[in-house]
């Protein structure tokens, strides 16, 4: 990018903006998707309430297990542990975003915004702080993958959706909407045949996350805990579903080939009925509008300059239809 | 050690005065061969052994090592007559935390291929006018593989390298008749040197390797089965490359990989598992600055640092990793060479269990070998217990492991002794994120070459391991009884250039 463009960018069209702004949208989507019960309970309350509904378990939230780790420290107690392990979510936010973003000026300024700005605090000092972590370093991923080398994007994306399901309460729920509307961040030549293969390769991470927690609680006697992988499979979820799910992902990618159809409405209405298709699952539309968004940002940034606009359209378009549709 | 110091100074020198004779001879470098064939025949089979024994795997183990090995059983027992199940669980935790060290180790490869770190990557190269390019000595080792030489020729004359800046040697066995004949027709005096080695023990590529090795005019050496396909610019990148490099880096290793890899499910898990190597592996290891165990062609030398480590050793049926590690035992680095040359993998299961229980074998007497010092850097250190070791740890123990695992998870017998807390928490850890993390990497591996077709059969690549393991077994009996038989790996006629699939070949560039 020559300086001249750079120069020629207002503030909100700076992709590192544009990206605080989806991460904070979609922290925003979730803390309202379980707004009764952030509203209910706050600080260490919220955190025991969620260990007692929840179990102490891998994949459910590092908050919880780093408060358990620091409390097991010699004159720390679980209030303390759950205090700091909450807290240092803060600067480790600061940090994710200043390292993880290119060498651009403004990243320090980015990464205090993000720190100080309102939202972020509410949610760490709810003790979902690491949930923002978790949502940055996926988007960041998500936003690359599609200008990286295959492999480099695949693996850090990979890890980075097994990261977030780490990290963020209740992202099982996330990942039909993320996979039904994922096949828009795909490198360009794997879109043709190889769906299959980028498949494949980005939910490996999480799915072996998840197969090892399933196999540890029953090898080690644990209480079950629900996984992405389980979750179809003990809540009975239709069979119609899944095969509309995997239709639409097989399709997406057939119709962002048709050239003549490839405008911003075609996009749209495939992204829209990607995350319906999955939203049909039970997932919550908020949620799914923001993986949209997060989707479309990626596509814009492969196809040239990222809009605002169109991120936000996007985000709103299937809020709107995906409400209906719930409706 | 008076007496093998003055044969090492003996066996060299003579060597070394040969070849300095041989570049300012004006006549038959085959005639002048011939004149000094003993010499040469003895220099090719001892004289690592007799220059550097403890770097020679002529010996399975050293009087040291033997001592210490014998020491640690004798111990391991008397410890064993005081508490049997304590012993065990000693065994265990220490394959445990090997098992840890490697899944953190195959992380750390990861991690390389998301920061896209290359921070030893070759750089400011400028393209070299051909008055500029070295000579370069090009070493083809053929063993009854007469289908293969016109493929071979083929490939070489598709080399974009002045043809005068090229020693182009096909080195045949004595007894090979018919490649004999086969290269009589078709490689014309003076464009190409056929060297004959004479009959002997060891029948060894490396030591057909050495013996061409003194007579090369080059100031750089490669090596090019039968079967590989360079890239055009290969050679001509290596000269660019060392041009900017500083002498200490004595090897570039070039990328390998498959063109069949559509043959068969075997070649296709082969072709991932190359990739992995290849792709992540090495450059993994480049970027720690760890010494590599190299692949078995187009790893391009200085003739000089070759000759100053005594060549390949003729013993070792893995010469490729072994002279990896004895280039960094003398204070040389290898670095990986952006550019690939597509082989023949093999695709029937015998060779392909014939092949893998020689690396296997191989890479136990390199292990066996570079025990023998203080490795020289915590990076060199790494490289034999993780990568080396690795392959026979896996192959020898991780089937014992399975089983113990299952047999303790079905409660068929009460094992809990022997995983004490928090052993069964760590063995569980590693047994999973081990296998299952080198798992994705054979997924993300060939992905760099867009081979995306790949990704679902390295599901299958468990598989793929068992036969290893079965491979492994069979390795650790040759190795007690025949360490230096060569198992010869049968090819095909291999595919012409123009025969290979178009993106394979841009794969390769």
């Amino acid at each position: 990018m020559s300086l001249t463009t750079m120069q020629q960018r207002s503030f909100w069209q700076w992709p590192e903006t544009q990206g605080f702004a989806i991460v904070l949208a979609m922290a925003g989507a979730l803390a309202l998707t379980g707004f009764e019960n952030w509203t209910a309970h706050v600080f260490h309350d919220r955190l025991m309430l969620l260990e007692s509904e929840t179990g102490f378990a891998p994949g459910m939230d590092l908050t919880l297990w780093f408060g358990r780790l620091l409390a097991s420290l010699p004159g720390t107690s679980e209030a303390a542990g759950l205090s700091i392990a909450t807290a240092m979510a803060v600067p480790i936010i600061g940090l994710t975003s200043f390292l993880t973003a290119p060498k651009r000026p403004g990243r320090l300024v980015r990464s205090l915004l993000l720190c100080t700005h309102p939202l972020t605090l509410a949610l760490v000092l709810g003790g979902a702080g690491w949930a923002v972590i978790g949502l940055y370093v996926l988007w960041r991923a998500l936003a690359v993958l599609p200008r990286r080398r295959p492999h480099q994007g695949m693996a850090g994306s990979g890890l980075a959706i097994a990261f977030a399901w780490l990290a963020v309460p209740g992202f099982s729920a996330f990942l039909l909407p993320l996979g039904a509307t994922l096949w828009l961040c795909a490198p360009r030549h794997m879109q043709k045949r190889f769906m299959l293969s980028y498949y494949l390769a980005l939910f490996a991470p999480v799915a072996m996350l998840a197969g090892a927690n399933a196999y540890a609680a029953w090898a080690f006697g644990l209480e079950w805990v629900e996984t992405p992988l389980t979750a179809p499979m003990t809540s009975g979820l239709p069979v119609a579903i899944l095969f509309s799910l995997c239709a639409t992902i097989l399709s997406g990618p057939g119709l962002m080939r048709i050239t003549s159809m490839s405008g911003t409405a075609t996009r749209l209405a495939a992204l829209v009925a990607s995350a319906f298709a999955a939203t049909a699952t039970g997932a919550d539309p908020l949620a799914a509008a923001a993986m949209a968004a997060a989707a479309q940002y990626a596509l814009a940034a492969r196809r040239g300059e990222p809009s605002m606009l169109s991120v936000l359209s996007f985000a709103g378009g299937a809020a709107v239809v995906i409400g209906l549709g719930a409706l | 050690m008076a007496d093998v110091e003055m044969a090492e100074d003996k066996q060299l020198s003579a060597l070394m005065a040969f070849r300095n004779e041989l570049l300012s001879h004006e006549g038959s470098v085959s005639m002048f061969r011939a004149q000094h064939q003993d010499l040469l025949t003895s220099g090719a089979s001892e004289a690592l052994a007799e220059a550097s024994p403890e770097l020679s795997a002529k010996r399975r183990f050293s009087r040291p090592q033997l001592i210490t090995l014998w020491s640690i059983g004798v111990l391991i027992l008397i410890a064993a007559l005081f508490s049997f199940r304590g012993v065990l669980v000693g065994l265990n935790a220490v394959f445990i935390l090997y098992g840890l060290a490697l899944c953190l180790f195959r992380l750390s490869l990861v991690a390389n291929i998301i920061r896209e770190a290359r921070p030893r990557r070759i750089r400011n190269t400028e393209p070299l006018s051909d008055d500029a390019l070295p000579v370069i000595t090009v070493l083809c080792p053929l063993y009854k593989e007469e289908e293969s030489l016109p493929n071979l020729l083929g490939a070489l004359d598709r080399l974009d390298y002045p043809r005068e800046k090229l020693d182009i040697k096909i080195v045949l066995e004595a007894d090979d008749e018919i490649t004999r004949k086969a290269a009589a027709k078709a490689c014309k005096p003076g464009k190409y040197d056929v060297v004959i080695v004479p009959e002997g023990q060891p029948k060894t590529k490396p030591k057909a390797c050495n013996f061409a090795l003194w007579s090369a005019r080059g100031d750089y050496i490669v090596i090019y089965d039968a079967e590989d396909r360079p890239a055009r610019d290969q050679l001509r990148r290596a000269a660019e490359a060392f041009a900017v490099l500083p002498p200490t880096v004595a090897c570039l290793q070039a990328r390998l990989n498959y063109y069949n890899r559509e043959a068969s499910w075997l070649t296709r898990i082969f072709a991932a598992e190359y990739a992995y190597i290849f792709d992540i592996l090495l450059p993994g290891l480049t970027s720690l600055g760890a010494p590599l165990p190299l692949g078995g062609t187009s790893n391009i030398f200085r003739t000089e640092a070759l000759l100053a480590i005594g060549g390949w050793d003729p013993h070792n049926v893995t010469e490729d990793a072994d002279i990896g590690m004895r280039l960094a035992a003398k204070g040389y680095t290898s670095r990986m060479l952006d550019t690939t040359t597509l082989e023949e993998a093999t695709n029937g299961l015998g060779a392909w269990f014939r092949q893998r229980t020689r690396w296997i074998k191989g890479y136990m007497q390199s292990w066996a070998v570079h025990s023998r010092y203080l490795p020289k850097s915590p990076a060199h250190a790494l490289t034999l217990p993780l990568v080396i070791g690795g392959v026979i740890v896996a192959s020898l123990f991780n089937p014992i492991f399975w089983v113990l695992y299952i047999v303790w998870l079905s409660g068929i017998v009460d094992l809990d002794w022997l995983f004490p807390a928090p052993l069964g928490a760590l063995a569980t850890i590693g047994f999973l994120a081990g296998n299952l993390i080198l798992l994705w990497l054979y997924m993300l591996a060939p992905m760099r070459r867009r081979w995306h077709d790949l990704v679902p059969y390295a599901l299958t690549s468990p598989a793929y391991w068992v036969l290893q393991m079965a491979a492994g077994y069979r390795a650790a009996w040759q190795f007690i009884t025949s360490p230096h038989y060569w198992e010869k790996t049968e090819h095909g006629a291999g595919l012409a250039h123009e025969e290979i699939a178009e993106r394979d070949l841009e794969a390769s560039t």
